[in-house]
């Protein structure tokens, strides 16, 4: 692959995104060892060890793609970003509800919060052992479950999305990634609990 | 990046921390929440003759969020409901000395207290157009 023959920047509009600077499909699904050959392959291509000798215009595009590539790469091989990254280029410009929540999600989450404060007390020790242990492997087990709903749906959604998806799909979808930030809140939570 | 004194010490001793009983008939309750960072908060308000007479938060975020709603509980404090409703996420900003990535946690407080205020409305508007 020759590093200088694409252009720095891929955006939507053109047609170049971070699906196209490795050579996969545009979709949520994805090959993650053609992902990280292509990655190895590109950031080969360009990185500016390479190109320490060539002229200043070549060595600060090389750094520029190698930027690139790595920031791609960071997105693509992450669910959550790439889910992100992907409904970005599928709403093509159309305003999305970044609030969409389920009806009573926010008060389920509050619940669930409220429930870890009363069985763990800030001042409380880690619940490394005994019956709090059990407890907060129980709370675990549930927002995990949660989660691997979300992203069963997810994968769903984004099978049935398209190229250009209706308002409907983009909202479920848009709504799904929401819930995940909150579940991901009290994964965290839970976390230090254990620890 | 170091949180403002004034964010310190309302994370430290939050003001108005707690819970009323949702289903009583002068409290009004809102719970929003921030998909950037997943930060939930309820704000609740008692209300006599139009007036916040009290005020509680839980606040489950970082310490801008708790600060922000801590602040926003000592506000509404003896304001009318339409005095609350003109409560500007800038003004929490300012106060606490919020850096702009911080910002969405005043937007959440402001957001929770008008939340609040409706939810007293619904309830009252049910309960004195009823049977």
């Amino acid at each position: 692959m020759d590093c200088m023959n694409k252009p720095l920047r891929p955006s939507a509009s053109d047609g170049e995104d971070y699906f196209r600077l490795f050579g996969l499909p545009r979709s949520y699904a994805i090959d993650r060892a053609s992902l990280d050959s292509a990655y190895e392959e590109l950031s080969l291509s360009c990185h500016p060890d390479f190109f320490a000798a060539a002229p200043a215009p070549e060595l600060a595009a090389a750094r520029a793609k190698s930027t690139l590539v790595n920031e791609a790469y960071r997105v693509l091989s992450s669910d959550s970003l790439r889910a992100e990254y992907l409904l970005g280029l599928l709403a093509a410009g159309r305003s999305l509800d970044t609030r969409a929540l389920p009806e009573g999600f926010l008060m389920e989450m509050l619940e669930l919060q409220e429930e870890l404060d009363e069985l763990f007390p800030p001042e409380s020790p880690p619940a490394t052992d005994g019956p709090q242990a059990g407890q907060a492997q129980r709370m675990r087990g549930l927002v995990k479950e949660r989660l691997e709903s979300l992203l069963e749906e997810r994968r769903k959604l984004f099978a049935g999305a398209g190229e250009s998806p209706d308002e409907q799909i983009l909202r479920g979808l848009q709504t799904n990634l929401n819930c995940e930030k909150y579940l991901n809140r009290l994964l965290e939570r839970l976390e230090i609990i254990e620890q | 990046m170091a949180y403002s004194d004034k964010v310190i010490d309302h994370y430290k001793n939050p003001r108005n921390a707690g819970s009323f009983s949702k289903e009583e008939e002068n409290v009004g309750t809102g719970v929003v929440g921030a998909p950037e960072c997943g930060d939930v908060m309820k704000l609740q308000i008692k209300v006599e003759n139009e007036r916040i007479v009290d005020a509680r938060f839980k606040t489950f975020g970082c310490g801008s969020a708790i600060a922000s709603s801590s602040l926003a509980t000592e506000w509404v404090k003896g304001k009318t409901l339409d005095e609350a409703m003109t409560i500007q996420n800038t003004e929490i900003v300012k106060e606490l000395s919020l850096p702009p990535v911080k910002i969405h946690c005043s937007v959440l407080a402001e957001d929770a207290i008008k939340t609040a205020i409706a939810d007293y409305r619904k309830k009252q508007d049910g309960s004195s157009g009823g049977e």
